[in-house]
């Protein structure tokens, strides 16, 4: 019965596109979009095309990649997360508060400890959304206030050095050349993809955003699927977190503000609605891509930071008016 | 459509080539890439107008990249790849964080390209030299001048950058070293506005409320939340004649209060000794011993001492309404 009504739910929301092919479409043509831009910096620079500086920007957009993942499953529930930049410098900050020269333990508890921050105030972000009908925009936002006092509390406002090599390996280690934020990015994208296409709990996130109503009629638990994907998206950022404190060789109380910005400007750009119900992590990984490219592409160029600032801008926004302009 | 399509990518393509052509052009010269830790910041800006001014520059034989670090040592980091991989003769940069600049310069000083440090410190010691102001002798020096302005004594407030970098950590022990010689000074409160003039106006709002007519002077240490304090004055009518402001770093802004008597004393920062000496330091390592400076700071106002000291401490010009106007 729930999966009849599920496939009731998706035919609903196919018939607003003009075929199954609809989304497919759309996560080529942001390919296309990644694919202009690469080659426009790629003749407009020498520099652009090496292999080196595509270990660069792909390493550039891995914190962003993997921070835009978990909001992608987040927003597809029409929900929102603001506190990912707050959560994923808590997350830092314990882990690294575990791995110092003063207080070193094993780096896999200091691993376990910043996803566990981080799934846990994801927990709490998706309690308050579901069980206190808090609006996502509000419960996230005060998250993001929270971790964030939580960080300069617990770290009194000072940075902690001196991590371990083990742990300064996950953000500045490589193997076979690729630099292990990149094998983070890619596996974290490889699991949330099939998680999303193959999987009951994909299937239901698509549902609840396409249709909350109809998807609870037919059984699905909808607070269930909603507070799930705060915890994959805070999961999500202690794990960036991890992968920031380690590449910056310190905990900074200040790290990653404004980085929950880039992640949702990732996922819109990347076609997923705010709407819910529709978008992908294709697009959103080459959303997260697209945007590590305009910084790098521009930086190499020389082109003043002002200007980078208002391009971001205007991309977004033209990413989503011709969304709209499709449906 | 597809026409249009191929046109727009034409068209493209023949705007970059007009780009990369630049970029072609300035293969002969000294590259330099200037890592500004926050171009939205006004010492900042100045930082990297002064490197675009030295006349080096100027004359076109050093092509400067100026990299906007926007607050965040993660963008430092991520520049400095761009960087060596751009294979740049040199790196000047201005570390916004102490510890987390370190392995970004050690990666760059191991790939062979000299970094000289400039403005701010860092926790790395593989850096070809260094060329900044002694904050602490700064925050000693508006201590001093404010026991000198208050012989008598009297209550003071403290506005304080964002606690644990090094600039404030330093301001901080300085200005603690030269109130030390004045017991009759007491320190009644002190908290962080965070560089910022909002921050510092809502804190010297506030402390007017906590302690009405009891404080007797402002210290800070920046300009920025001294502007904020004298705004939150301003509105509150307290007198600027009994009530000193003392801060440091000297911005546009700061020096129009000193030269309008609201605020009493600025420390200058010379942006163009921290920026255009920086340049001839990165020449200097390019090139070799026989580079001889070209920058005026080094006649005006410190010593080239053949250019191979590792780190260069930049005087603190002190300014007061007597002697503002001469560097407005």
């Amino acid at each position: 019965m729930v999966a009849n009504a599920i496939s009731n739910v998706a035919t609903g929301a196919r018939s607003k596109s003009i075929a199954a092919v609809g989304p497919y479409l759309k996560s080529f043509s942001i390919v296309i979009v990644f694919v202009v831009i690469s080659a426009f910096f790629a003749v407009a620079n020498e520099y652009f095309m090496t292999w080196l500086n595509w270990v660069n920007l792909l390493r550039q957009s891995s914190i962003n990649g993997v921070l835009a993942i978990g909001v992608t499953f987040v927003i597809l529930t029409k929900g929102i997360d603001l506190s990912v930049g707050s959560v994923m410098a808590l997350a830092g900050m314990i882990a690294a508060s575990l791995v110092t020269s003063t207080n070193q333990h094993f780096v896999l508890w200091a691993i376990v400890a910043g996803l566990g921050t981080g799934a846990a105030l994801g927990l709490l972000n998706g309690v308050i959304v579901t069980a206190f009908n808090v609006p996502p925009f509000v419960a996230t936002l005060g998250m993001l206030s929270m971790a964030r006092g939580l960080t300069l509390i617990f770290s009194d406002g000072r940075p902690v050095p001196n991590l371990s090599e083990s742990f300064r390996w996950i953000g500045g280690g490589s193997v076979a050349g690729v630099p292990v934020p990149v094998l983070i990015l890619f596996l974290v994208f490889a699991i949330g993809w099939v998680v999303l296409s193959y999987t009951t709990f994909g299937r239901y996130v698509y549902a609840v955003g396409g249709n909350d109503k109809a998807a609870k009629t037919s059984g699905i638990s909808t607070r269930t699927v909603i507070a799930s994907t705060y915890v994959i998206s805070g999961l999500l950022a202690g794990l960036a977190g991890l992968v920031l404190t380690s590449r910056t060789t310190a905990a900074l109380p200040q790290a990653g503000i404004g980085y929950e910005l880039d992640a949702i400007a990732a996922v819109v750009i990347g076609g997923t609605s705010l709407a819910g119900g529709r978008g992908s992590l294709v697009g959103t990984l080459f959303g997260a891509l697209i945007i590590g490219t305009i910084n790098n592409g521009m930086d190499l160029m020389g082109v003043s930071s002002y200007y980078q600032q208002l391009l971001k801008g205007a991309i977004i926004v033209v990413a989503v008016m011709l969304d709209q302009f499709r449906k | 459509m597809k026409v249009t399509r191929r046109s727009t990518i034409a068209s493209f393509a023949a705007a970059a080539i007009i780009l990369s052509t630049g970029t072609a052009f300035a293969q002969s010269k000294t590259r330099i890439a200037a890592l500004s830790f926050g171009e939205s910041g006004e010492y900042m800006k100045a930082w990297s107008s002064e490197i675009q001014n030295h006349p080096a520059v100027k004359d076109g034989s050093v092509a400067v990249t100026i990299f906007d670090g926007k607050y965040d040592p993660l963008v430092q980091a991520n520049q400095i790849d761009t960087a060596i991989t751009q294979k740049f003769d040199a790196i000047i940069m201005s570390p916004f964080d102490l510890q987390a600049s370190a392995p970004a310069i050690d990666k760059a000083v191991a790939a062979g390209i000299p970094v000289i440090v400039s403005a701010l410190k860092t926790a790395s010691k593989n850096y070809t030299a260094s060329i900044i102001v002694n904050d602490t002798e700064g925050g000693r020096i508006i201590g001093d001048q404010l026991g000198k302005l208050l012989p008598n004594g009297g209550n003071v407030v403290l506005m304080e950058g964002p606690i644990g970098q090094s600039a404030q950590i330093e301001r901080k022990a300085g200005i603690d070293a030269g109130l030390a010689k004045f017991p009759k000074l007491k320190l009644i409160a002190s908290k962080s506005g965070n560089w910022s003039r909002a921050e510092g106006q809502s804190l010297m709002e506030n402390w007017l409320l906590a302690h009405p007519g009891q404080i007797n002077a402002v210290l800070a240490e920046n300009d920025e939340m001294a502007l904020g304090a004298i705004e939150a004055m301003k509105s509150a009518k307290v007198d600027f004649k009994s009530v000193p402001v003392l801060a440091i770093d000297g911005i546009p802004d700061g020096k129009r209060a000193v030269q309008k008597g609201e605020m009493t004393v600025t420390l200058y920062k010379y942006a163009r000794a921290e920026g255009q000496g920086a340049v001839d330091l990165a020449l200097h390592a390019v090139k070799g011993d026989s580079y001889k400076p070209r920058s005026e700071v080094w006649e005006s106002l410190m010593e080239w001492k053949g250019g191979s000291q590792k780190d260069y401490v930049v005087p603190w010009l002190i300014l007061d309404a007597s002697n503002v106007a001469k560097y407005m």
